[in-house]
């Protein structure tokens, strides 16, 4: 007599599966006919439950019901929240150099254009004032400070 | 026809049996009508188109079966709901235990309950042809698209997670 089947070969055969020499050693074997006699009235036990009895309540999986859907919304809302500051931040961005440059050339334009204009004016007004009180080739200089060419050549033939 | 079955004999037949197969592939009692709903729908059509079949307990269950594959298959959130489950949506069974539940007792219950939720659908679907329905492997693997040899591998899975839950419950 062959060695007892172990009951890892017996579910294969009650399982439909197991080789012939197996099957022949269960017949044989009154020991290994009831042992497996045994695993098919537990899975007739099995079946009986399965078939008259109503699955029992199942505990509350609570975590899995509202602290996973909660979690998976936070991280939405903050990935939500990143989106629209980068979205943000790229619209009130800081200008080009390019823009900025341009920006810089335009007032600097205006600028200097102010200044001739306002030197214009002065030469206007010096002139004015050249043809009333010092006539002749006196230096346009608007604040008198370097005086009148002509006085200036005068001293330094002194 | 005379050799046909009616419709309303086919139902007293087989809704209840069908409901059970549904409930215990599904998981899920209001899914489980559904699809039992959807079971006869299409045996109205099939009569009403004249189609005549050896066996229409056989061909129900078939529907059946492929009906609870496509419910498997339509999304997370049946399965979601059903993972968590809230006591309030779980019927409550306000009644006497049976004959088998009283002989069993609650713990054995609910450990063979849960072994065969734990189960694969594959897992569980062999298991309830096979056993509960009484099919032959053949026919297992002829109605699920599998080799008989899968059906057998997948069985003896099944069988052994479920001995295991029925033993532990018995010693």
């Amino acid at each position: 007599m062959s060695r007892c089947l172990s009951e890892r070969t017996l579910l294969r055969l009650v399982a439909g599966g197991g080789r012939e020499g197996r099957r022949a050693h269960l017949h044989a074997c009154s020991e290994c006919t009831a042992r497996y006699r045994a695993i098919v009235s537990d899975l007739d036990r099995v079946t009986d439950v399965l078939l008259n009895t109503e699955p029992p309540r199942w505990a509350p999986s609570l975590l899995a019901r509202y602290w996973v859907p909660a979690t998976a919304a936070a991280v939405a809302a903050v990935a939500l929240l990143v989106w629209v500051e980068i979205t943000v931040w790229r619209a009130v961005a800081p200008a080009q150099p390019e823009e900025v440059t341009a920006f810089l050339s335009d007032v600097s334009a205006t600028m200097f254009s102010t200044r001739d204009a306002l030197a214009a004016s002065d030469d206007t007004s010096s002139e004015t004032l050249a043809g009333d009180e010092t006539p002749g080739d006196c230096s346009p200089d608007p604040l008198g400070i370097l005086g009148c060419e002509r006085d200036n050549r005068n001293e330094q033939g002194r | 026809m005379e050799g046909r079955p009616s419709y309303d004999d086919l139902f007293d037949a087989h809704a209840r049996r069908l409901h059970r197969l549904c409930r215990l592939m599904l998981s899920d009692r209001q899914e489980a009508e559904e699809v039992v709903q959807e079971v006869f729908l299409k045996l109205h059509k099939a009569q009403d188109e004249g189609a005549e079949l050896m066996s229409w307990g056989a061909w129900l269950t078939r529907v059946a079966i492929n009906l609870c594959h496509d419910r498997r298959r339509a999304g997370w959130w049946p399965r979601w709901r059903y993972r968590t489950d809230r006591i309030d949506d779980v019927p409550l069974i306000a009644r006497e235990p049976n004959p088998e539940e009283a002989a069993i007792g609650e713990e054995t219950l609910r450990r063979i309950w849960t072994a065969f939720r734990r189960l694969s659908d594959r897992q569980r679907e062999v298991f309830v042809l096979r056993h509960l329905e009484g099919w032959t492997t053949e026919e297992v693997a002829a109605a699920l698209g599998l080799r008989p040899g899968s059906v057998k591998s997948h069985l003896f899975r099944a069988v052994r997670e479920l001995r295991a839950a029925a033993l532990r419950g018995a010693r």
